[in-house]
């Protein structure tokens, strides 16, 4: 092989050379510690360095562990209800947009801007607003008489105002992709459609819900693995309380290490949490490489 | 979208009012949150609520004298801008790689890169920070500066090639059979050719770094503290200081709005970064 020859092969492997070596630095080395930390006992309080002890810790995450199992079960509650709310609702918000025309680009700005929003500031914004004495929900509430609720103190409600707070954010995000694959929709179809005497119910079931199915499948992939995610917001509105009935995965591992400094625990509860998420990213690089 | 319909005066009337009520819903909390920013302590907490009041600015001069809130915001500046530089400097000639060459293990590499978009930030924290600490770099600005743009690259990488792949072929084509090396042809050619791509997808990783609050958290303690991090110090153990919490909020939300409103027609792209097609 000649030099030049030789050149032109490694050439492409140099232009990817920095962002690979941050990203192994980074991610992949940490991870892989992360990894070997799972298998080892490592409290900072206790011990000066990791020891091995096998897969002592999953036994733990799996079997003694009854925590665990109620933030997965909390984090599996919030997720499958905030996305689908979201799904319901920018999708209903899209198909009305798509139809109104009145000052169409400040709705369409002002629809849009939740998602874009740092995450802790939206949180303490919901945070006055459920605030059960000066917030303005049970204020608004009391004008029609319902009396005032304890929507983050109270066990039983605090997970449902976390999920209306994640759905007020990021519903916005349905509503982008649903509008934009509403507008490129070919409009022919719709004539035919409207010559052939179907009713406006009957091309929507049959013309824009199937043309809207990869709109449908992207809005639900991407929004279950930042949902499953899910910590900012949760921190700033109730840390996890009261009685850990917002304990989400991600508050649950920050947890057992920076409060209980358990290192080596905390590594293999965000590796059972990192392999759930790898396989919901395999339906999404699914959907990916079925388009390309 | 267009659709022959026969519109009837009600519906359309329903559907406005309908349209109104979201928007009110989307937009309530912001306004109400930049209200409160404006309002005496007396105001924030008065039931029921004061709509009609004299701004002032009170809440704005207490987070800068309180703490140095000045030192927080100069730090989420500087640690945003350094991020995006860099994400883009290692970005710009992988993404080139991806859209122009070929070599072995390209569609690997390229679904790897999205993949690990996906995995939970608070997965890496734990091992991040004890490589963070061994470096000694905890509560720096290099720290998180390092960590948003290994964070943001594949973000960086898939945007960033969306806009190269529409630069017709020829264009580079024609520039190496002239003689131009690659990375003539990356900073002659395609960089110029995308800069409206470059500049939302730098407007779009700003945005994301500007918003991290779980590395920033860990990451720094007095230092090196980012805004994000600072308002959720707001929250005490007397209660939280609600005017505080929205003049602070209105500051970070800021150019955030601003930003977003100036990318607004990529946002499909940033939102989704090679999932979407145009």
């Amino acid at each position: 092989m000649t030099s030049a020859m030789w050149k032109q092969k490694i050439l492409p492997y140099t232009f990817l050379f920095p962002a690979f070596a941050l990203i192994v630095i980074f991610l992949l080395l940490p991870l892989l510690y992360s990894f070997y930390l799972g298998f080892t006992s490592f409290i900072l309080t206790r011990h000066l360095g990791p020891k091995f002890i096998g897969v002592r810790n999953y036994v733990s995450v799996f079997f003694e562990d009854p925590l665990f199992w109620r933030s997965l079960e909390i984090t599996l509650i919030f997720t499958l209800v905030s996305v689908t709310l979201e799904f319901c609702i920018g999708l209903g918000v899209a198909l009305l947009l798509d139809r109104v025309t009145l000052g169409k680009r400040l709705v369409r700005t002002t629809l849009l801007l939740p998602m874009m929003m740092t995450p802790v500031v939206v949180g303490l914004m919901w945070r006055f607003l459920w605030d059960s004495r000066f917030g303005l929900i049970n204020y608004l509430l009391g004008l029609i008489a319902i009396p005032p609720v304890q929507w983050l103190a109270s066990p039983k409600v605090a997970l449902v105002s976390v999920i209306l707070t994640d759905v007020w954010q990021n519903s916005s995000f349905a509503v982008l992709i649903f509008l934009a694959t509403l507008q490129v929709l070919p409009e022919d179809l719709y004539e035919a459609a409207d010559i052939d005497g179907a009713s406006a119910a009957q091309s929507f079931w049959y013309l824009t819900i199937p043309l809207l199915k990869r709109a449908m499948l992207i809005v639900l992939v991407i929004r279950t693995l930042f949902a499953f995610r899910i910590f900012d917001t949760v921190y700033v509105l109730t840390d996890g309380g009261p009685a850990d009935a917002t304990l989400s995965l991600s508050i649950y591992v920050q947890r057992i290490a920076f409060r209980y400094f358990d290192l080596g625990y905390s590594a293999a509860v965000s590796w059972v949490m990192l392999v759930l998420c790898v396989a919901l990213s395999f339906v999404y690089i699914r959907i990916l490489a079925e388009e390309r | 979208m267009a659709r022959p319909r026969r519109s009837h005066i009600a519906t359309d009337c329903f559907l406005h009012i309908l349209l109104l009520m979201v928007v009110v819903a989307f937009a309530f909390p912001i306004v109400w949150t930049v209200l409160t920013s404006l309002k005496t302590p007396l105001q924030t907490f008065a039931i029921p609520p004061v709509w009609i009041f004299r701004p002032t600015l009170v809440n704005y001069r207490s987070v800068f004298e309180q703490q140095p809130f000045a030192r927080y915001l100069l730090n989420s500046i500087i640690i945003a801008l350094g991020s995006t530089g860099l994400a883009l400097g290692v970005g710009v000639p992988a993404s080139y790689a991806f859209s122009a060459l070929k070599f072995r293990g390209r569609e690997t590499f390229l679904i790897a890169t999205i993949g690990l978009r996906m995995l939970p930030p608070i997965a890496l924290v734990v091992p991040l920070y004890s490589i963070v600490r061994s470096l000694g770099l905890l509560d720096t600005h290099l720290a998180l500066v390092l960590i948003y743009a290994m964070f943001n690259a594949p973000f960086v990488i898939w945007m960033l090639k969306g806009f190269f792949d529409e630069i017709p072929e020829d264009v580079r084509h024609s520039a190496l059979v002239d003689g131009c090396s690659h990375v003539r042809v990356l900073w002659r050619i395609v960089v110029p050719l995308a800069a409206p791509g470059l500049f939302a997808t730098a407007v779009f990783t700003f945005i994301l770094s500007w918003n991290d609050f779980i590395f920033a958290l860990f990451f720094t303690t007095t230092k090196a503290t980012t805004l994000p991090v600072a308002v959720s110090g707001f929250i005490t153990e007397e209660g939280v200081r609600w005017g505080n919490v929205g003049s602070g909020g209105a500051i970070i939300l800021l150019p955030v709005i601003a930003f977003t409103l100036l990318v607004q027609k990529y946002l499909v792209r940033g939102m989704t970064a090679g999932a979407v097609k145009g």
